[in-house]
Order: structure tokens, then sequence, then C-alpha cells
């Protein structure tokens, strides 16, 4: 154990005294989750429809003209529309400018032909440069259109009453026979009542996100993207470890180690145990920092430190087996930076898995940002990756073995 | 032998087609300091690494401290190692470096930290014990590098050409720690192409070429390898063979031809009375001489009498 102590200890002091380059791979992920969310993100408030600007022409301005008005004006209604009341000429102009998103003209008459129980039309023009919202305005439309014919059928004969109390002058009202009328309107209130209040059926409003966010937190769209560029960056940090490798296999470093009493085998886990461990030092960091700067929810934190603990033992064995084989600098520099954009590419650092071509995805199979992504996922949702640990500490423990072996050939001429 | 701590016996070893050591057998006795002089692809450096054991894979035996050195790894407490790169950590300072490399070794921390002091003053480091390397000299960086060898305070040193590259001063400091070592009672093998390096420290000289032990020896006993000779270096204008083709019949007459390239021969004369007719017999033959030193016996002679060239060629 001493030589492996050693020489973590010994490569934590030299960088510790030169931590830039670490540093600078530290912070990149922030920076890119921090750029990438800032775009791509989305809050309750961003999730809310704009107000929806409703032109109202009304030709007939009249009793359920003025209902139908006032409807737009209700609590519910005015945080959606946004309606003003225009002349019909002065609307058709605004709409063909494209100043709403939909102009509703009242015909002339319209209370008159309700109350007569005969077929009447509200025109609703579109503003053709919007697809949306004017669809919105067309079926609260059709709602109002068909309470409006539902109440007309129910009260038919009452409002024939209306219609004609309301063509009568006044003075001409008889009072006396109004009141059977008004008793007759209030015993169908009444038993309207039993099933309107409160209503026999109900209609249970419910939006998908909104019934999960009761059972866990809200989508945070920094825990899906800082793990999915974090794991990119993770190899990179660990290959600068494990370069360490041929760093003194070509200085002549590693021979002087080797004078020592130290086997191979010793240097070979000492390397991989230092990259391996600072890897997990470095990704508590990003644990803490994600934490600290983007509210993520993590899960659970075993679960992830187990995860943590399995990713970059396989990346420190993956980085020790090539190294093992690269005669220098220059071939070490011609490989190492397109496999880590490889990985990170068909293993969705880069974007997502799911928008990926069906190809890809098969290929992410292969790659441990994939396993890494989902993973994270699973511990999001608090399931331990049993898959993703397992599949990583398989093929991990034989890239240590490939690794040791060749390495130990290596070391030894 | 009970004084010997180190016993190389019949080591061959080859890369591909090169044979870099042949039979090679030779032994060390506690305290002495040996120098192995030979010209560069002699096999000195794969002495070393054989001895080091980083190079396997040769045929032959090691035997250290009377046990086989490559059986107990725990012998390598005993041996230090200075190499002819400068392997340490140019990021840290001194003191790091020498923490480090002796902790490889076993010795515990409050008595490698104790070492660390002492050897830095050895090699006259002390004040500069704190600073990264790589703000070192050359000259620093080779007695740091030997301070590396030496921290766990090993019964044997081999050194791998450890003044290379450096000026007269360093190497002049570096000799002087060799030396200090060896009086210390430390064995040590001091590889190097340097005749006068050898000179100047070894108590024993061994000559290699071409993997193996052409002589070996005190510096008298290698001298009376050539004999009382005076040794003359002629200087001319004349071809090699130009001028063997003029000196036959006087070659084996008193006069020993050590070695002739274009422009420089080299003689062992029994009597220096004889180089006014070697003078009359080259002028004859048209052939100038610009310069003609006449010298003592020394290890250049010694060597070209064994290899029939320069330890530069």
């Amino acid at each position: 154990m001493k030589p492996i102590s050693l020489i973590f200890k010994n490569d934590l002091k030299r960088r510790a005294k030169s931590p830039f380059s670490i540093l600078v791979l530290l912070i990149i992920p922030f920076v890119l989750t921090t750029l990438i969310g800032s775009i791509f993100g989305q809050n309750d408030e961003e999730n809310k429809l704009p107000s929806i600007k409703v032109l109202l022409a009304d030709n007939d301005k009249n009793l359920i003209s003025k209902f139908l008005t006032g409807s737009f004006d209700t609590s519910q209604m005015k945080d959606m529309f946004q309606v003003t009341i225009v002349e019909e000429p002065a609307g058709q102009k605004l709409i063909s400018k494209g100043k709403a998103s939909a102009l509703v003209i009242i015909p002339k008459n319209f209370t008159e032909d309700i109350l007569s129980v005969k077929k009447t039309q509200i025109r609703v023009i579109k503003n053709p440069s919007e697809q949306f919202l004017p669809n919105i305005v067309e079926e609260y439309l059709n709602t109002v259109a068909v309470l409006l014919s539902g109440a007309v059928q129910v009260f038919e004969p009452e409002v024939k009453e209306i219609k004609a109390l309301m063509d009568t002058p006044f003075e001409k009202i008889p009072m006396a026979g109004a009141s059977p009328f008004m008793e007759k309107i209030q015993e169908k209130f009444k038993i309207l009542q039993k099933y309107l209040s409160p209503l026999l059926l109900e209609l249970q409003q419910e939006t998908i996100g909104k019934k999960e966010a009761k059972k866990k937190p809200s989508f945070n769209i920094f825990s899906a993207i800082l793990p999915m560029i974090s794991i990119m960056f993770l190899m990179f940090i660990i290959e600068v470890f494990m370069r360490e490798i041929l760093t003194e296999r070509e200085d002549g470093k590693l021979k002087r180690i080797m004078f020592a009493p130290v086997r191979p085998m010793d240097y070979i886990v000492a390397r991989i145990i230092s990259g391996w461990i600072f890897g997990i030092m470095v990704y508590a960091i990003v644990v803490v920092a994600g934490i600290l700067f983007f509210k993520i929810k993590w899960g659970n934190y075993f679960y992830l430190a187990i995860l943590v603990a399995v990713t970059c033992f396989w990346i420190a064995s993956l980085f020790a087996l090539m190294y093992a084989f690269f005669k220098n600098k220059n071939q070490a520099g011609a490989f190492i930076s397109p496999i880590i954009l490889a990985f990170s590419v068909f293993g969705g650092s880069m974007m997502p898995i799911e928008q990926m071509p069906h190809a890809f995805k098969y290929i992410a199979n292969f790659t441990l940002n994939y396993w890494f992504i989902q993973g994270t996922g699973h511990i999001g949702r608090y399931v331990f990756p049993s898959t993703a640990v397992l599949s990583m500490a398989v093929t991990g423990i034989i890239l240590f073995s490939a690794a040791a072996h060749a390495l130990n050939k290596r070391i030894t001429v | 032998m009970e004084n010997t701590i180190l016993e190389i016996k019949n080591i061959t070893k080859s890369y591909d087609e090169i044979t870099a050591l042949s039979n090679f057998s030779l032994s060390l006795h506690k305290g002495e300091v040996l120098g192995l002089l030979g010209p560069n692809g002699a096999g000195k450096t794969t002495l070393i690494s054989i001895l080091s054991g980083t190079v396997k894979d040769f045929t032959g035996t090691v035997s250290f401290k009377n046990q086989d050195l490559f059986s107990n790894r725990q012998l390598k407490n005993y041996i230090g190692i200075v190499p002819q790169d400068m392997a340490f950590y140019e990021d840290l300072s001194a003191t790091d470096n020498l923490l480090f490399w002796g902790g490889l070794y076993e010795v515990s921390y409050p008595e490698l930290k104790k070492r660390v002091h002492d050897i830095l003053e050895t090699v006259e480091l002390s004040a500069r014990a704190k600073e990264p390397i790589s703000r070192f000299s050359g000259g620093m960086k080779r007695r740091l590098n030997i301070a590396i060898g030496l921290i766990h305070k090993p019964e044997l040193l081999l050194l791998d050409e450890p003044t290379v590259g450096i000026d007269v001063q360093a190497k002049v400091n570096i000799l002087d720690i060799i030396k200090n070592v060896g009086a210390a009672g430390t064995s040590v093998i001091f590889t190097t192409h340097q005749l006068a390096e050898v000179e100047q420290t070894c108590s024993r000289i061994a000559i290699m070429d071409k993997g193996v032990v052409l002589a070996q020896g005190t510096m008298d006993e290698l001298i009376k390898i050539v004999g009382e000779k005076e040794i003359v270096d002629v200087d001319g204008d004349f071809t090699a063979d130009r001028f063997s083709e003029v000196m036959k019949g006087i070659d084996g007459k008193g006069i020993e031809i050590l070695s002739v390239t274009d422009k420089v021969a080299s003689m062992a004369f029994d009597n220096t009375d004889r180089i006014p007719s070697l003078m009359e017999r080259l002028f004859k033959n048209n052939i100038a001489v610009r310069d003609l030193k006449i010298k003592s016996p020394n290890l250049e002679a010694v060597f070209l009498k064994l290899t029939g060239r320069t330890l530069r060629d």
C-alpha cells in the first residue's frame, strides 16, 4: 500500500501546485450547462400562455350579447383574454393588420333571435399569422354557444314568455299574470339546483406535469444537462492523470520508480487508483456545485456515490490500457481527444439519446457516457441504476485486467 | 570472495540482431569505486539497466551480497541508481522529490526527513531546497539526481554517466561527491566515456567495448598493458593507408602503432631516441608533419591498444 499512497499523494501535491488545467476542465462543464440550460430551460412563468388579444364587435348591444361580452370579463377568463370592444369596421382593419388573435362579431338581433329560438351565428375571424391562439378563442366561443343553446332549450317556454314580456310596453305588462310565470321559473331552478349545486358531474382538472409536481420536485433542466456534459469533462480530467503513465515512461521516472523495491503491479494499481480517487474527488465538487449553483436534486446520494466510483474506475482503467499501447505523446494526442469526443457524441453528452437516429442509439449502449447519464437519471428518481453499475463494473474490471497485463509487459523490457 | 559485494557472471543480452553484452563478467569489492570506461554503444547502460531490474530477458547471473539479485526484491533497498536521464518531478521542490523517491524504499518518515536534510547539505542544495527544480541549473539538477540515488543510504551506488552535459565546475563537484561516497564505504560503479573522470575518481577501472570487458585493474595495472613506453602522437597531412604503408618495416622494431586515422597517428616508442629516424622516414616519403606530441603512458593509450580506436571514435 505504501507505493500506492505515496504516488497518489505525490500526484495530489503536483496538481495542487499547478491546478490550472484541471480547474479549466472543471469550470467548462458549468459554463456550458449554464448556457445550454438558459437557452433551453423553462420555468412556470415561461410555461404560461400569453394573454390572447380578442377584438369584439357587438352589433346587437342587447341582453344576451352583453352576457356574452361579459363572459370574457370573468376572473378566470381575464387572465386568458385581453378583450377590446370595437366597431366592426375598425375591428376588421385591426385584425387584417394582425393586431389581435381573433375578431368576434356578434350580429344584429342576436338577443332577439335567441329569445325567438331562431338560429343565429357568431362570426370569428382568426388572425392567419397565428396558429394556436385564435383556435383557443374559437373553442371558447363554441363552448359558450353550446351552453347558450342548452339553456335556451331548457328554458324555452320561459324564454318565449320573457320575449313576450319584452315585446310588451312596460305599462301594459300584466303584473298579476307574471307571478305564476316567475313561480314556474323558480321551480325549474329548484330542480336544476339539485344537479347544478353541487354538480353531479364534476370536471377534475389535471395537468400531468402538475400532478407529478406534488410528488416530486419540479423538473430542473440543469439536472439533465450537467451529468451529460460533466461526464465528458470527467473523462478529460482523469485522462490528465493517466497521461502520467506515458510521461513517466518517456522521461525515465517510471524506470527510476522500478529501481526501488516496487513491483510493476504496485505502480499500475497506484496509477489507476490515483486517477480513480481523483475522479471521485472532482465529481464530488461537481455534485456540490450542481446543488449550489443549479439547485440540482441528485436523488439518492449513496447510489450516486456508487455510480461515480464505478464510472471513475472504468475511465481510469480505459486510459491506463490506452497508455500501455501509446508509444509517445504525439500518438496519444492524436487518439485520446477523438475517442473522448466519439464517446460523448454517441453516448449522449452532446445531445439527448432520444433525439438521436436509431443506429446511434444502438452504439450508445457501448459508451460509458450513456450508462452514466442513464444512471444519474435513475438516481434522480431514487432508483438504483443496477444495469448501469453492473455493466460498468464488469467492463471496468476487464479493462483493468487488460491494462495491468499490458502495462506490466511495457514496464519490463 | 568475502569482500565481494557484487558478482556479475557471463551476462549476455541482445536487442534483436545487436548484442549489447556478450558473456560479460565483473566483480566489485566493498567500498570500491569502479569506473566502467567505454565508448557509446559499449553496453554500459544495458549493464546498469540489468542491475536495476528494468531489463529482463538476458542470460547469466548477478549475485549481490551473496544472494541472487533478482530473486529478492528487498535487495533493491541496498542499491542506489543514478540514471543518465534526470528523472524527477521538475514542478516539485528538491525536498518534495527526495521525500517521494526516498519514500519508495524502506525508510521511516522521520528518518527520511532527517536524511533529506543531510543529503541536501552533501550536494550543496540546502539553500534552494524549497524551490521548484525547474528553476535549477543543469549542474544543480545533476547533483539532485545523485542525491535521489543516495537518499536511502545504499551499499552499492550505480551511476550511469552522471556528468553528461554539464560545465567543468559542476563536473568537479559531482566527481567530488562520488569520491566522498566511496570514501564513506559505499561501493560504486560509475560509467563514463571520459578518461579523465575515471582517472581522478576510481580505485579500479574496467575498460569495455562491444559488450565485453577488455581489461580491468587499477590505473597502474592497466598502464602496464601498454608497457614502459612513450606515447607519440603525430599530426600531419596523410591518409591512414599512406601512413601505414610508409611505416611498414618499422612497426614492431621498438615502435608500436596503436592507431592510425587520416591525419593522426598514435604510436608507442620503447625509446624516444628513435623519433628522429621516424621523422626522416616521413619526410623522405613526402609526408608533412604539423605537430608531434610525446606523452607518458595513460588510459587513452591503453584504450587505443585494446580497441584500436580512440574513445571519441
